[in-house]
């Protein structure tokens, strides 16, 4: 059974079409500034593809700071129903 | 040539709904000289607006009046080979029978003329609609293009914009921000606040507050007056999946924080990704931000909204040595706005987003 944090992963890995060096990229939490594909239309797509991986709604004030695994599993974490 | 020397022009039957139709105005007049196939009128149904042509050449007599409600099978006028009905020959006008007057949809006369098509091919149809044509087509050459429908949200978008450009005299200002200052920039804020934000929110955000102190950016021209809207309501440019552009609106835009005004430009594409995004979404607002960074474009030079002054875009940064600028240009209303007001809002947002102005917050 995949942890939360292995879900987030496979969600952006995913999303964003990432090889295998990018997702090590991604696992460090300063990683989304050095992801090019990690734009903002693609976070976009990003939130959009965790709301329907975890069934919740990501309020509009969070979305902007939702930029690195470990923010989104405490995120994920705290609203999960 | 029709041989009748006295032809009736009868109001169709267009759709199995109507019983009548709205004669709007006559393009042919009494007393003219008409070629079978001349447009001589235009009525208007429920669903559509037709233009009827003349079912024979000769003059066309006795209009019925227009602007009024006209029932089918009803009388228009009459095309005869004489400019006297009844006086050169010896037939009654009532006793000649004519074929029913072909109305043709604007969308089929359009492919019509593409396609210079002989319109008789379509005499046997009371009223010929663009699938017509289009069938047509296919039966003349199977290789031939073939027509692909439009979507209401295509159809609405492309009339928007061709409406913006016959209709507001369009005058376009640039400049060129460098881009390294500015990435420099918005990464800072992006790493202090801890959040995404792109160059595209940073204009947009630099505009909204911007229009705070600029009420004719935030206006519609009308000859009654200029409207001067008192909130900054900003329309953001999406690109949407099917390949239209749509640019819903993020109302007191200029009340937001940069971050904030980011996660509302990320919650509106989120909406756009789900289909989701509502009427309300998409009207109400006074400027527009377009940007098409990522794209491989240096310029943009954009299409004002109608019922908005002003729209501003930026591009790629073009690359010349170790420089780097970005290209922002404002589209204006020059009905509203002249050069050297335009050129000043021009200027004003050009300076925030070298952060020459207020914190972000």
């Amino acid at each position: 059974m995949k942890n939360t944090a292995d879900r987030v992963i496979g969600v952006i890995a995913n999303a964003l079409q990432l090889d295998e060096a990018e997702i090590v990229i991604l696992k460090d939490t300063s990683g989304y500034k050095k992801l090019r594909k990690w734009t903002s239309a693609r976070h976009a797509e990003i939130m959009v593809a965790l709301e329907d991986e975890f069934g919740l709604t990501i309020d509009e004030t969070s979305i902007p700071r939702l930029v690195d695994v470990s923010r989104i599993v405490d995120y994920i974490d705290a609203n999960a129903r | 040539m029709a041989e009748s020397t006295t032809t009736r022009v009868e109001v169709p039957r267009l759709n199995t709904n109507d019983d009548s139709a709205f004669l709007i105005e006559w393009v042919a007049s009494a007393g003219q000289k008409v070629k079978q196939g001349d447009v001589l009128c235009v009525i208007e149904t429920s669903k559509a607006t037709v233009e009827i042509e003349s079912p024979a050449s000769g003059f066309l007599l006795s209009p019925v009046p227009a602007q009024r409600e006209v029932k089918v099978g009803e009388l228009l006028a009459v095309v005869s080979a004489s400019l006297q009905p009844g006086g050169s020959d010896a037939m009654e006008p009532e006793a000649v029978s004519a074929p029913q007057a072909t109305g043709f949809t604007q969308k089929a006369l359009a492919l019509v003329n593409r396609h210079n098509l002989d319109k008789t091919v379509f005499r046997h149809l009371a009223l010929v609609r663009e699938a017509d044509v289009a069938e047509y087509l296919r039966t003349l050459d199977e290789k031939s293009a073939q027509v692909t429908p439009l979507n209401p949200v295509q159809l609405r978008a492309a009339r928007v914009l061709t409406r913006s450009k016959q209709t507001v005299p369009h005058s376009y200002l640039s400049r060129f921000l460098p881009a390294d200052a500015i990435d420099e920039l918005v990464s800072g804020i992006a790493g202090k606040e801890g959040a995404m934000v792109s160059v595209s929110d940073w204009l947009a955000w630099s505009v909204a507050r911007e229009l705070r102190n600029r009420p004719k950016a935030r206006a519609t021209w009308s000859e009654q007056g200029l409207v001067i809207h008192p909130d900054v309501s900003l329309c953001v440019a999406i690109n949407q999946s099917d390949g239209t552009v749509v640019a819903p609106v993020i109302r007191n835009a200029d009340s937001l924080d940069v971050v904030a005004f980011s996660g509302a430009i990320r919650k509106l594409q989120m909406k756009s990704l789900r289909g989701r995004l509502e009427p309300e979404d998409l009207s109400g607002g006074n400027c527009t931000v377009t940007s098409l960074i990522g794209s491989g474009v240096h310029q943009v030079i954009p299409i004002i909204y109608p019922g908005q002054s002003i729209i501003f875009g930026i591009a790629d940064a073009w690359r010349i040595g170790e420089n780097g600028y970005y290209t922002l240009t404002a589209s204006f209303d020059h009905r509203v706005l002249n050069g050297a007001e335009a050129g000043e809002i021009l200027g004003s947002v050009a300076e925030r987003m070298l952060g020459k102005h207020e914190e972000h917050g």
